[in-house]
């Protein structure tokens, strides 16, 4: 059978890692295609219609056939995920989008990027590169030091370099921080994930210094494949799909 | 075997399962998913003569049990659409429909010129509430509704005319206008004209104020709004309006819909007009239904 792009999944877990952030995981009861680093899902956090619209979300992990998601409870689409029970069973469409692509060569060190959710979408990247042997450096900022649970463990295989903004673990700033004070050898390839401020500082500084850098970028979806045309991003091409085209772009491709 | 096939004019659909105009772009993308041959018809993203941008940001509001949308009928424009697009859709087994949108009955005739023959029908976009001039005025004035469309019908030769109308519009006058004047079909409704505030803000979320509404939520209004053309026109009636299941197809079908469109549906769940189609089987089989013209205008009102 082919695989499937609208299935259903049953929940393994959904489990506070913070009093607002949550790690979902999902064993889908269909066949379904191979999910890669920086591609998402559309899940339902209804099964009735209201609300109507399936929610976009960033594959955290793929291991042993378990889809993983990270997600903060902003509204009311999320708090409704948030109190789905192990056992439940939830609709998903995907996997969507264009992935993140790989890096020419291993030896290059490439830097990975997270601020705040940032990681929802880096993590999976992250240990896809390690098990590659890929030289990297991960920079990763937080609000406050328990959100870096949110990482999985990744110590001793590549430099981690955090930040927190309260200051509670690593660097007290941001990731940008943790950016600047750091110098940017010619050759690094760059990706990147997180708040809108993060993702634009770091194309200009990627654009200034003649680097590829990846950008990973957020906006509201209808459909997620391309035909709403509700998620278009302003590129110096015009408006690009977020769910399509994206959400990975290349540096200078954006117009913040 | 149950006879799905239903007849709009002299156009054969194999059932009677349409996609709705911008929930279903030019076929591309949803030819990953499913297999377009097994619809009645696919309705293309509403084309202009010269590309169009759309609007900024926000386009998308979610609502209870709906959503509004302002996308400013983003397309390709004409040329591309005939060089890049209509070929692939081509490559299957399923009558294309072309929606087609202009500021001038000019425009309109130019894009009817050009599409004539290469689809087998045009659906004519009179009512979309997101574009500041054009549309929706002639889908709202009696006098200049009839003058576009004996104008569209005077230049088609091969393809069939569809006028889509606004659910602004009073629906028993502008039905029967649209069938006056030539019209060899009605499809009803567009989205409905709605807002929504940022009441941090206190501004709209929308830069257009007006958006529109789609979804299950004016399922009921469409319903009604497709009563009173079937009660008015003998030319088909296709329903559009909030269908998510093949429960609602029937509904509109029942009513005297020849057709129905799935719009918003086929934002939920990419595979919704499959399952769509195959519930209406169902439904047939279960109730000892072999043609779908029994169904079709089968509401008793006494």
């Amino acid at each position: 059978m082919n695989p499937s792009i609208s299935f259903q999944a049953e929940i393994i877990e959904n489990t506070a890692i913070t009093p607002d952030i949550f790690k979902l995981t999902l064993i889908p009861l269909e066949s379904f295609n191979e999910p890669l680093p920086g591609k998402f899902f559309m899940l339902s956090v209804s099964e009735t219609l209201d609300p109507l619209l399936k929610r976009p979300f960033s594959i955290y992990n793929f291991k042993d056939r378990k889809l993983q998601f990270l997600y903060r409870i902003r509204g009311r689409g999320t708090r409704l995920l948030s109190e789905k029970t192990q056992g439940q069973r939830i609709s998903l469409a995907g996997p969507f989008g264009t992935p993140y692509p790989e890096p020419e060569d291993i030896h290059k060190e490439v830097w990975v990027i997270a601020g705040g959710l940032g990681i929802a979408s880096l993590n999976f990247l992250i240990k896809r590169l390690l098990s590659k042997g890929q030289k990297l450096k991960v920079l990763y900022g937080a609000r406050t030091g328990p959100e870096h649970k949110l990482l999985d463990d990744i110590s001793g295989s590549c430099e981690l370099l955090i930040a927190t903004e309260d200051g509670t673990a690593g660097l007290k700033g941001t990731v940008l921080d943790l950016f600047n004070a750091l110098s940017l050898q010619p050759a690094t390839l760059i990706y990147a994930c997180g708040p809108q401020p993060v993702l634009s500082f770091i194309d200009r500084k990627a654009q200034e210094m003649g680097l590829k850098a990846y950008l990973s970028v957020e906006e509201r979806m209808a459909c997620g494949i391309g035909v709403c045309l509700g998620c278009v991003i302003k590129t110096k091409d015009g408006y690009k799909r977020v769910c399509r085209e994206g959400p990975v772009f290349r540096e200078g491709e954006i117009l913040w | 075997m149950v006879n799905l096939s239903v007849m709009i004019g002299s156009l054969r659909l194999k059932n009677p399962v349409i996609t709705a105009s911008g929930t279903f772009g030019y076929g591309e993308e949803f030819a990953e998913y499913l297999d377009l041959s097994e619809l009645g018809a696919i309705t293309m993203k509403g084309i202009s003569l010269e590309p169009r941008e759309g609007n900024p940001q926000p386009r998308l509001w979610e609502t209870p049990c709906g959503m509004l949308n302002s996308i400013g009928l983003q397309n390709v424009g004409l040329h591309r659409f005939l060089k890049e697009k209509l070929h692939h859709v081509r490559r299957f087994n399923a009558p294309v429909i072309a929606n087609i949108l202009g500021n001038s009955i000019d425009e309109y005739i130019e894009l009817t010129k050009n599409l004539d023959g290469e689809v087998e029908a045009i659906e004519l976009n009179i009512s979309c509430p997101n574009v500041k001039k054009g549309g929706i005025f002639f889908g709202t004035d009696r006098a200049a509704m009839a003058e576009l469309v004996s104008a569209v019908k005077g230049t088609l030769k091969k393809s069939l005319l569809i006028t889509k109308l606004s659910p602004q519009a009073d629906i028993k006058e502008f039905s029967k206008v649209a069938e006056d004047s030539g019209s060899d079909a009605i499809s009803l409704i567009n989205t409905i004209p709605a807002m929504a505030v940022d009441i941090e803000a206190r501004r709209p979320v929308f830069k257009n104020i007006i958006a529109g509404l789609s979804g299950p939520a004016i399922k009921p209004i469409a319903l009604r709004m497709v009563w009173e053309a079937v009660s008015t026109v003998k030319i088909p009636v296709i329903g559009i309006g909030g269908i998510t299941t093949a429960e609602d197809a029937l509904e509109f079908l029942i009513t005297g819909a020849t057709a129905i469109e799935i719009g918003t549906a086929n934002f939920i769940d990419p595979l919704a007009s499959i399952k769509i189609i195959e519930g209406i089987k169902e439904y047939m089989k279960r109730r000892g239904v072999s043609d779908i013209k029994e169904i079709i205008g089968s509401l008793t009102c006494v």
